[in-house]
This record gives structure tokens, sequence and C-alpha cells, in this order.
């Protein structure tokens, strides 16, 4: 499909992006699930869950790194002189906003992976036995101490994705997200074709 | 309010081992907090569609 698609609707997310976009929400949703449901009381086998997610996270971002670098316009994602200057004007694809929340989300998650990785040094899996001398005990301290950390913070992220995403007037890109489009009205009512044009995705 | 977990080590020592999980309450109402500013900012402000959403 070409980014402006036919019947008045123009592309936001390519199919590819989408199925992106949903494994990185059920993985997350998964981690944090497993991560602190049992801390409040539920008790279940959460760690076999937590680490194959957190590898399915780990492939799906490293996916979207390389995607986003190569494959997609990277400079979509970035604050640029006009969003300083007009915070408030017609965005180009992504608001001022919606990039500072993506850069904080980047953050956290490249955090919560890198320190997860080195975690499963912690851990006994099918495929290596633990070794938990790979750090001194502070080592490990400061590296689960991360982990932690950003775990804690990405649930009030998922809580205000969550809001955004419910938001009737944010309706138009919360479908994008599943079905792919908006319509032409909405991207006229919303964007600055001169920021973003479709056709160039 | 303690920011990490500790243990104490063979030899007697006070470990980090973690971030307290009792800060929890506060990511979870900072999530809050931040919904109800924008919510109550968007009810009391005109809609408009010349401003970015």
């Amino acid at each position: 499909m070409s980014s402006l698609a036919t019947g008045g609707r123009v592309e936001r997310h390519k199919l590819v992006d989408r199925i992106y976009h949903w494994v990185m929400a059920v993985s997350v949703l998964t981690l944090l699930a497993t991560a602190f449901l049992p801390i409040m009381g539920w008790k279940f086998e959460w760690l076999e869950i937590h680490w194959i997610t957190g590898l399915v996270l780990a492939v799906a971002v490293i996916f979207h790194i390389v995607r986003s670098l190569f494959f997609q316009r990277f400079m979509n994602m970035v604050p640029d002189g006009r969003d300083v200057a007009s915070p408030l004007a017609r965005p180009g694809k992504f608001s001022i906003a919606q990039k500072l929340y993506h850069a904080a989300v980047a953050v956290l998650i490249l955090c919560a992976i890198g320190s997860g990785l080195l975690m499963l040094r912690h851990i006994d899996t099918p495929f290596w036995k633990r070794d938990p001398y790979w750090f001194s005990d502070h080592g490990w301290g400061v590296i689960y101490a991360l982990h932690d950390f950003a775990a804690m913070a990405l649930i009030t992220m998922v809580m205000i994705h969550i809001y955004f995403a419910i938001r009737p007037d944010e309706w138009h890109l919360t479908r994008s997200m599943f079905r792919g489009w908006m319509t032409r009205k909405e991207y006229a009512d919303h964007y600055d074709p001169g920021r973003w044009n479709p056709a160039d995705d | 309010m303690e920011l990490f977990r500790y243990a104490t080590s063979v030899y007697g020592d006070r470990q980090v081992i973690g971030a307290s999980f009792d800060l929890i309450q506060y990511f979870v109402a900072a999530g809050v907090a931040a919904i109800l500013v924008h919510a109550i900012f968007k009810w009391v402000t005109p809609s408009n569609n010349n401003r970015a959403h």
C-alpha cells in the first residue's frame, strides 16, 4: 500500500511498524506484570516468562532501531528547531510531546534491556548456567537497581501512554496504530503538510 | 523512605541489591498526577485544531 492510501485515507504506520508496536506493547505489559504482580502478592512461576519475554522485547527493539536508522526517516522522531520555537503549532508526523515521550521511553527501555541482559548471567536457563561472579556484589546491586528503577518508571510511562490512547481527541492516532491510516481530514486538521508528507515515508 | 533494597553480605557488609519496591506507589502517583494535570488542562482550555496533539 502506498503512503497515500485510497479512499481518502493517509497511511501513518506501515503494517511492519504496527506489528512491532504491538509486540512491544504485549512484551512490556507482560514484563511489568511478571515483575510486579509477585511483589504485590500474586505468587506464580514468573521468572521464565519474564526472561523469555525480555529476550523477545530485546530482539524487537533491535529490529526497530535498525529499521528506524536505515529504512525510515529517523529525524521524524528527533525534536527540531521548529518544535522548540513553536511547540503548539501543527507538527510534522510527531509532535514535540510525542518525541520527548519517545526519547524518555527509549532511555528506560534500553536501560531495562541492557541491565536485564546482564542479569541473565545470574540465572540458570536451558542455554547457560548462572555465573554470579561476572560482577562484584556491589556491581550486581547497581545493575539490579537500574533495572528496578527503569521498570518502575515504565509503569508511569505506560499509564500516560494508555491515557492518551483512549482520549477521544486522540482516537485518530490510536486507530492508525491498529489499522495504519487516518482520514485526509484528520491529516489536514492536525498536521503541517510542509513538515510531514506521508508520500515521503 | 528507602531508595534501595539492602542485604548483609557474608562479611557483614550492607550491600545494595536493588531499588526499593516501596517506590512503586510514587511512580504510580506520578502517572496519575500527569494524567490529571493534562485532563484538567484540556477541560479548561477550548479545543483548537491548530495546536499540536
